[in-house]
């Protein structure tokens, strides 16, 4: 009793001192004692980060080759891989789980990582069959119980992963995350359909409302280029203004890949109206030309003429390269005259050379030329050792 | 016997094609980058040549033309076929510009390599 | 009315006055230790949800245009070159700016790379020093690049805009030949480009030194903390300035400055903005505030992002003399960039830059070594006049040196969190590093307050500007040339 008494006393004395002092002292002292507080778990947790990551280095550095090699060996020589397709293929679960990596979850995250890593490498009856050692392994499972964490990543890099393995979906929980508020998931929910729905997925073109980033249309493009099944719908239904710039970007590459010469119209439309972007504008043009449009050709020359956008004009020289005929080159040659910007002289240059090949013409371009900038242009355009123009 | 040489800076990426191939050829050098590679070059023969387009220190592309570049060099008609993550258009005809023999898109079907592997190393006897 | 009762109030003034300027840094601080520590792991997932694996496959990717000054960099020009000309991305070109070398540094490329004059045209949109020549190579392998030989402009914003004038690419990075980059570099910087909805203006990534590691043909083959006590403050403070500092700034979308040495930047705001300046002695913390400036005034929403990762590894200077050279050079771009800019001062229109970061950095980093001058003045005088109240004056001096020591060592600490970057492999390395802290105050500090008060100086009694290039012959003829000479290069704001 009396020592408590005596820490007590202790404890008091101090605290009268600390109030006694000016506020500014008080405060300060509090921070040194909080700083240094924190500076000790800060150290602490330095070495302990250090520490458990080397580890979790090492334990990589044990596991992936075994498993690398379990999965390679007993996909890419699996005895029946030629006989029937992968998904009726049988494989020896016992063998994977028997490695001891499937119970643990950071040794889990482990093998899906690897599973992935490999299943970017391969493709056709090895890549399902990667496909299908996921699924039977149950990692789906584990994936889709995870979509329903509250925590704000989790969810989404578990979704990610079943988008990237193309997990089936009975339940249509991911069609569903396609209404979802977060748009994240329903970049994702969007790139599941296009992977995996049979049938007419361009139907969802018409409900997309929110704009695109320029991932998922690099992502979007890859992966229905890479689609076997299924017709393909007239793209120029989405070129319209109703639909919002992103899609209508999407689907002019669309056109351009498949060579829909039906899509003209509707480009040439939607190039005439006047409160389009820039960028917009130049991949219409480039489309057209790309299209080897030759209808195009009075549409592109009126609007260069009316053009002040010296990147749109250049897209327009560099589109007439491909729509040859006398008309297009005494243009372009005019053009190449009368433009005083060596950049757009450069592009009449490239595509006269490009419709004519080097000899005649440039040749008579050169000799007629007397002016530096033109000679220099001509000379740009004609030398080969120059690879992006 | 042929003998092929890998290039691949990625370790799976490298793994998987041995294993593909070791169904049918068993030797098989590797390399993980472009010096290692042309060191290798310089002292062995090979019948065939299978490279990604982005490696440290001397591209896929870069090795292409110095073997490419003199006639004597040993390797000058060894065939050369690329498989690369670039799916980019352009890259591909620089490499068929190059005087790769053929190129090959990751992912890749292993069935497709094999049969292109025994394809240039038919037509090059 | 005896002076010292006139004085006590002003001096009672005073101390309340740094006291509550204190407060207000702390704070700041510990506002961004939080929001760096949420964009760190932001990060972290934005690793994991858009591999940059699948950027390279792509084949509708835009094309980067590498526009990288050299000056006087003989010695390692062609391994350079050649680490940026293997650099990962399937579509890029890469622009050396030769800036009027006055050594070798040109006919050496034209030997390693068999390059030969030719015809360039090109379209001057941003104004610099005439153009002696445009080299490409006579080596398909090397089709990509394109060497651009200059009347040098005395700056490296010049230079730039030379290269920003040959570029034909929609993006362009800004780098140094100097630099070591990582070879996924371009693929990470890009990303945000790619997935953000808003438009992207510039995206720049941690920078570390190089000094003591293992460098092998232009790429590092074995990273170690430098060994040179400066060198090491400098690793500690660039640690904290880019890893905590300027990522925290990210998330609030308040970038001060992408720096010179590694950003990505959209060419066409930046043309439409003038390019850079060559007038202004920090240039790449000018270009980003006229980049914002420009995309307030036409009310767009742009987004200017910070990554925590390391991706480009630089020499810094070893000597006090040229890192005093470096920072007074600094500490004057500094002082004019934010005379020039008043107008963004707690200005609503400029959004976060005007109304957080800029009034910040004004008042708390601009006028901070000036306030800490006048703080040991007074110290001193009440010293001398045996005034002064120990005890007080010893906890609040340990006040500040605590909680600067705690920053400094949890900058460490995120530092080891970022995602996927190149790491020091031993434990003893990383604490190594982190123990500069602790005299880092009482050594550096004191150092790097003298140069920016120099620098303030110098620039509001407008001596000559000193640009790197006018003394790097001075400092070459009287000391053993290294063999990378860090003085050699431009300068970059950290």
């Amino acid at each position: 009793m009396r020592s408590y008494s005596f820490y007590f006393d202790f404890l008091h004395r101090w605290l009268l001192l600390f109030q006694s002092l000016p506020l500014v002292i008080r405060l300060a002292i509090i921070v040194i004692s909080a700083s240094l507080l924190g500076g000790l778990i800060v150290y602490l947790i330095i070495c302990t980060h250090h520490i458990k990551r080397n580890h979790y280095k090492r334990l990589k550095q044990q596991i992936l080759p075994a498993i690398e090699n379990m999965v390679l060996i007993k996909v890419i020589a699996h005895p029946h891989l030629d006989e029937m397709p992968a998904e009726a293929l049988t494989l020896r679960i016992q063998d994977f789980v028997n490695l001891g990596f499937v119970s643990k979850k950071y040794k889990r995250k482990i093998f899906v990582a690897c599973l992935r890593t490999l299943k970017r490498n391969l493709k056709g009856k090895e890549g399902r069959l990667i496909r299908k050692l996921y699924l039977d392994l149950d990692f789906d499972k584990y994936a889709f119980k995870e979509l329903s964490a509250s925590h704000s990543y989790k969810p989404l890099l578990a979704l990610n992963e079943l988008v990237f393995f193309e997990a089936p979906d009975p339940e249509g929980l991911i069609g569903r995350l396609l209404y979802s508020k977060n748009k994240y998931l329903k970049e994702k929910a969007l790139e599941y359909i296009f992977k995996v729905y049979k049938g007419n997925v361009f139907e969802y073109f018409s409900q997309v409302t929110a704009p695109f980033t320029k991932w998922e249309h690099l992502h979007y493009f890859d992966i229905i280029t890479n689609r076997k099944d299924g017709t393909l719908p007239e793209f120029s239904r989405w070129i319209t203004p109703p639909y919002n710039e992103s899609l209508i970007l999407l689907c002019l590459d669309f056109t351009t890949y498949y060579r829909q010469h039906s899509a003209a119209p509707a480009i040439i439309e939607l190039l005439q109206q006047s409160a389009i972007s820039t960028e917009l504008k130049c991949k219409l043009i480039s489309a057209l030309g790309q299209l080897y449009e030759s209808e195009a050709l009075p549409v592109l020359l009126d609007l260069y003429a009316d053009e002040k956008n010296i990147l749109v004009k250049g897209a327009i020289l560099k589109a007439l390269s491909n729509i040859s005929g006398n008309e297009t080159l005494s243009f372009l040659k005019q053009s190449f005259k009368k433009e005083a910007s060596p950049f757009l002289k450069k592009h009449a240059a490239r595509s006269i050379l490009e419709i004519e090949g080097p000899e005649p013409v440039m040749d008579t371009l050169l000799e007629e030329a007397t002016d530096a900038e033109d000679i220099n242009a001509l000379k740009h355009a004609m030398s080969p050792l120059i690879k992006y123009y | 016997m042929s003998r092929i040489l890998i290039i691949n800076d990625n370790p799976i990426a490298m793994k998987t094609i041995e294993v593909v191939l070791e169904k049918e050829y068993q030797d098989i050098d590797n390399a993980k980058d472009g010096k290692m590679a042309w060191a290798l070059l310089k002292q062995k023969e090979y019948d065939l040549i299978i490279t990604e387009m982005m490696l440290p220190y001397i591209t896929g592309l870069e090795l292409i033309f110095k073997i490419k570049k003199d006639a004597t060099f040993k390797a000058y008609y060894t065939p050369v076929l690329i498989v690369s993550d670039i799916h980019e258009e352009d890259a591909v005809t620089e490499g068929f510009n190059a005087g790769a023999n053929d190129y090959l898109k990751k992912p890749f079907d292993p069935g497709d390599l094999l049969s292109r592997v025994k394809k240039l190393l038919t037509a090059n006897l | 009315m005896s002076p010292e009762n006139f004085f006590h109030p002003v001096l009672k003034i005073y101390e309340n006055t740094i006291f509550i300027y204190c407060l207000v840094i702390f704070a700041v601080q510990i506002l961004l230790m939080i929001l760096a520590r949420l964009e760190i792991r932001r990060n972290v997932f934005v690793n994991k949800f858009w591999d940059i694996k699948e950027i390279e496959k792509s084949a509708v990717i835009p094309g980067i245009s590498v526009i990288a000054p050299a000056y006087n960099e003989s010695s390692t020009i062609i391994d350079n070159v050649r680490s940026l000309l293997t650099l990962y991305y399937p579509k890029f070109e890469l622009i050396i700016v030769n800036d009027g070398s006055t050594d070798d540094t040109l006919q050496k490329l034209i030997d390693a790379y068999s390059l030969i004059e030719v015809d360039y045209s090109y379209e001057p949109a941003v104004l610099s020093q005439p153009i002696r020549g445009f080299y490409k190579s006579t080596n398909k392998a090397y089709k990509h690049l394109l060497v651009i030989d200059k009347v040098n402009g005395k700056c490296k914003a010049d230079a730039i805009n030379a290269g920003l004038n040959a570029a034909v690419f929609p993006y362009f990075l800004n780098t140094d030949v100097d630099c070591i980059l990582h070879r996924n570099t371009l693929l990470y910087l890009i990303r945000p480009f790619l997935t953000e909805q808003k438009r992207v203006l510039a995206v720049g990534a941690a920078i570390r030194m190089v000094n003591s590691s293992h460098v092998d043909g232009g790429l590092i083959t074995g990273l170690k903390p430098p060994r040179n006590i400066w060198a090491r403050f400098q690793e500690m403070e660039y640690i904290r300035a880019f890893v905590m500092a300027k990522v925290g700034w990210s998330r609030l979308n308040a970038v001060p400055n992408i720096s010179g040495a590694l950003g990505l930047f959209d060419k066409e705001v930046v043309l439409n903005v003038g390019g850079y300046d060559p007038g202004s002695l920090g240039e790449d913390m000018d270009i980003t505030i006229r980049m914002v400036k420009y995309a307030c005034r036409h009310k767009f929403d742009y987004i200017i992002k910070q990554l925590p990762q390391t991706l480009c590894w630089t020499e810094g200077p070893e000597t006090l003399r040229v890192l005093k050279r470096q920072r007074v050079r600094w500490a004057r771009g500094l002082w004019q960039l934010f005379w020039r800019n008043l107008h963004l001062l707690f200005n609503p229109r400029y959004r976060a830059t005007g109304l957080i970061m800029y009034p910040y950095t004004f008042f708390f980093e601009l006028f901070a070594p000036i306030l800490e001058s006048i703080g040991i003045i007074y110290y001193i005088v009440q010293i001398s006049s045996g005034t002064l109240p120990w005890t007080n004056a010893t906890i609040l001096l340990i006040f500040i040196y605590c909680f600067s020591v705690f920053i400094s060592t949890i900058s460490v600490l995120y530092d080891q969190l970022v995602f996927h970057q190149e790491k020091y492999k031993k434990l003893s390395e990383v604490i190594g590093i982190a123990l500069m802290v602790f005299i880092e105050p009482l050594l550096y500090h004191p150092f790097v307050l003298y140069c920016s008060l120099t620098g303030y100086l110098s620039q509001c009694t407008k001596l000559k500007p000193v640009w790197g290039n006018m003394q790097r012959k001075g400092f070459k003829s009287d000391s053993e040339p290294p063999v990378t000479d860090p003085e050699s290069s431009y300068d970059f704001q950290a």
